[in-house]
């Protein structure tokens, strides 16, 4: 009750604005096809540096959350996702929208929406405080344990195939490193180059990763053309008896996504997916999914509005990221000088509490946001990208440039926005890259410190309980992939006795999974 | 993996594969640390050897690829000779205006005009009305002298 009292304190009028303004641009990038949440928020740092850290966590956390709601209004108007995580509402959005229930299909996706970012927010208020208190009596060696945990799980079920979702979480790892070596303070592999010494900054770097490797691949893309549905706003309100029929799905969907939120690098897009699929298994009438069911709208919606609480979770209290924003907002905490982890509660209480404040309200403003703007949003929609893009690319050169001062910064970002085009053409996932740029420092230094304590042995990686359990967690979700390719092993054993080995004599790819929260 | 796909996973395998020698050589010879078991030079050297092995699968995941056949793969959007002109048209104009306001050759506001003129006719890909070039120029115009007065005025940060 004090910590809501204390959240309630958080909200000024200076915060409320900030949060309003994040929620609306959030809202409005979403629904763009092509622009995402990392990349408003990655182009907004440099405008937080005059701000407290509190209220700029607060705007960018709003926009988080309003990107992930935005990208509704054009699955339903245009069938075009305007974000990875609302690829699911288009199969029953647009279907409802065309049958000529517009108003119908906008509310009920935004009241999931309001319902799944209320029920993650409950689950962010009541686990990240004891979550931090917990972390708090963390050893060195179990910090490089989640942070392996972590590693496993975003390479694992991050878009593409396993071996390219490694190779991504390795290079952002290793491109973290040149600089400043943490523990000894002095500088290495600068290749004698002064500006070096500092390293790679995090803002160009992600500046680079997300926006201008967008900017490229739209300059040489197709924008799609669809038909477009006008947007009649009749039946938009839902009333109580729609919210009793649609309980039970807005609460289990809620709940996986917060759940799966909380899990390293599974993005709002694998939420939705899941809860869509639980809902279908549990409903009467499987068959109108995909032509319009509003059930498959609420688990989608539901879930992946979800997602954002839940990964907000290991973020302010273990440190760690959830997702490729998650990553960003770190980043933006480290340049306003604040340590994510388990002593932010201790001394940054006010920038939890923001966070806090932030979710909640901007939960709640998507939902009127969504229904209000979805008219004004699609005339920005459909503003040919010739007019949006050059400009964004002016505010993303002088973005990079402003963090520092430097214009190195600036060649940084360009380089790494080549880097982010050249993986998103081979469909390599830049979430793990983005996630793996933050870990790398936290799981060298812990790893060292580690090693220093135990005079150079490993062992207490797996003499400790804790320690082994993360090591076997991290290599069960390292080798679930290959069950499928053992158990088929094991029945061409069974049938032809050929030798195991034969399967693995050639390594297919895997399909693609859907999608990519970069 | 589609013929597209493999190229530039192919292309993505040998820069990581150069990255992780290039990184993987300077960091094998750091010396050894005095009081740190490992030292500064193991932990990225560990990750150079990781990042070379999975390059070189990349690449050859790609190479043995067979994907689908020629006739049922998507049609690229545009002709490859095309795009790759117009990728490097949108890399020169980068780095002329990137160059152009490191050295305060121009005014910014000049610069940006110019910049958002000619990349926002690049990217309609068709020879531009007169009405359509007057929207790109106002839009320079606009972007120019508000993303100045937004980091000069408001976060008080000189531009060079």
């Amino acid at each position: 009750m004090e910590a809501l009292l204390t959240a309630a304190s958080m909200l000024t009028l200076e915060a409320t604005g900030y949060i309003v303004l994040g929620t609306l641009l959030g809202v409005v990038i979403g629904a763009v096809p092509g622009f995402t949440g990392g990349m408003l928020i990655a182009l907004s740092i440099p405008l937080t540096f005059q701000m407290g850290p509190a209220n700029a966590l607060a705007l960018l956390v709003a926009m988080y959350m309003g990107s992930v709601s935005g990208g509704l209004v054009s699955a339903i108007l245009l069938r075009l996702p305007g974000t990875p995580a609302s690829v699911v509402t288009t199969f029953d959005g647009y279907p409802l929208a065309r049958s000529g229930k517009v108003g119908r299909a906008l509310g009920v996706a935004a009241s999931a929406s309001l319902v799944g970012g209320v029920v993650s927010w409950v689950v962010l208020a009541a686990l990240a405080y004891p979550l931090s208190r917990l972390a708090v009596n963390f050893t060195p060696w179990h910090y490089f344990g989640l942070v392996v945990v972590a590693l496993a799980l975003i390479t694992t079920v991050s878009a593409g195939s396993q071996l390219k979702g490694l190779l991504a979480a390795i290079a952002g790892m290793l491109l973290a490193l040149p600089g400043d070596d943490p523990s000894v303070g002095a500088p290495r592999l600068t290749f004698g180059f002064g500006s070096l010494e500092n390293g790679f900054a995090l803002l160009p770097v992600f500046l680079g990763i997300f926006a201008v490797s967008q900017l490229i691949g739209a300059a040489v893309a197709h924008a799609p053309r669809t038909e477009v549905i006008d947007p009649k706003l009749h039946g938009v309100w839902l009333r109580w008896p729609d919210y009793r029929t649609h309980g039970r799905n807005l609460a289990r969907s809620s709940l996986l996504g917060t759940l799966i939120g909380l899990l390293p690098g599974v993005g709002a897009n694998i939420g939705s997916i899941v809860a869509y699929g639980a809902a279908r298994r549990a409903s009467r009438e499987p068959e109108r999914f995909g032509e319009g069911s509003e059930e498959g709208i609420v688990a989608s919606e539901a879930a992946n509005n979800a997602t954002v609480g839940g990964a907000l979770i290991p973020l302010v209290a273990l440190g760690i990221p959830g997702s490729a924003i998650d990553a960003i907002l770190i980043g933006a905490l480290i340049l306003h000088g604040v340590t994510p982890g388990p002593l932010l509660f201790q001394n940054n209480p006010d920038i939890f509490y923001s966070i806090l404040v932030s979710c909640l309200l901007s939960a709640i403003m998507i939902y009127f946001a969504v229904i209000m703007l979805a008219r004004p949003m699609l005339v920005l929609v459909r503003v040919p990208s010739a007019y949006l893009l050059p400009a964004i690319f002016v505010f993303c050169i002088l973005g990079a440039y402003g963090s520092s001062g430097r214009f190195y910064d600036v060649w940084v970002m360009l380089g790494f926005g080549v880097l982010g085009f050249v993986m998103e053409r081979a469909r390599v996932p830049l979430a793990p890259f983005a996630i793996g740029y933050v870990l790398a420092p936290l799981a060298e230094t812990n790893l060292r410190t580690g090693l220093m304590i135990s005079g150079g042995s490993f062992a207490p990686l797996w003499s400790s309980p804790v320690n082994l359990a993360m090591m076997a967690v991290a290599l069960l979700i390292f080798l679930a992939p290959f069950a499928p390719r053992l158990r088929a092993a094991a029945e061409v054993r069974s049938r032809k006795g050929t030798p195991a080995g034969a399967v693995f004599s050639r390594w297919r790819p895997e399909p693609d999974k859907v999608g990519g929260d970069s | 993996m589609n013929r597209e796909q493999r190229h530039w996973s192919i292309c993505l395998g040998v820069m990581m594969l150069a990255l992780g020698g290039v990184l993987g050589y300077a960091s094998a010879r750091i010396p050894a640390g005095v009081f740190d078991p490992i030292g500064s030079g193991s932990f990225p050297l560990f990750l150079s050897i990781l990042l070379m092995v999975l390059a070189a699968g990349t690449i050859l995941q790609a190479v043995a690829s067979q994907g689908p056949p020629a006739a049922q793969e998507a049609p690229p959007p545009g002709k490859a000779g095309v795009r790759a002109a117009r990728l490097l048209a949108l890399a020169a104009l980068t780095m002329a205006y990137c160059a152009s306001i490191a050295s305060a050759l121009l005014p910014f506001e000049v610069s940006t005009f110019l910049f958002v003129l000619a990349v926002g006719s690049l990217l309609q890909r068709r020879v531009l009305r007169a009405s359509e070039v007057l929207r790109l120029g106002l839009l320079g115009l606009v972007v120019g002298i508000a993303v100045k007065a937004v980091f000069t005025r408001i976060l008080y940060l000189n531009l060079p």
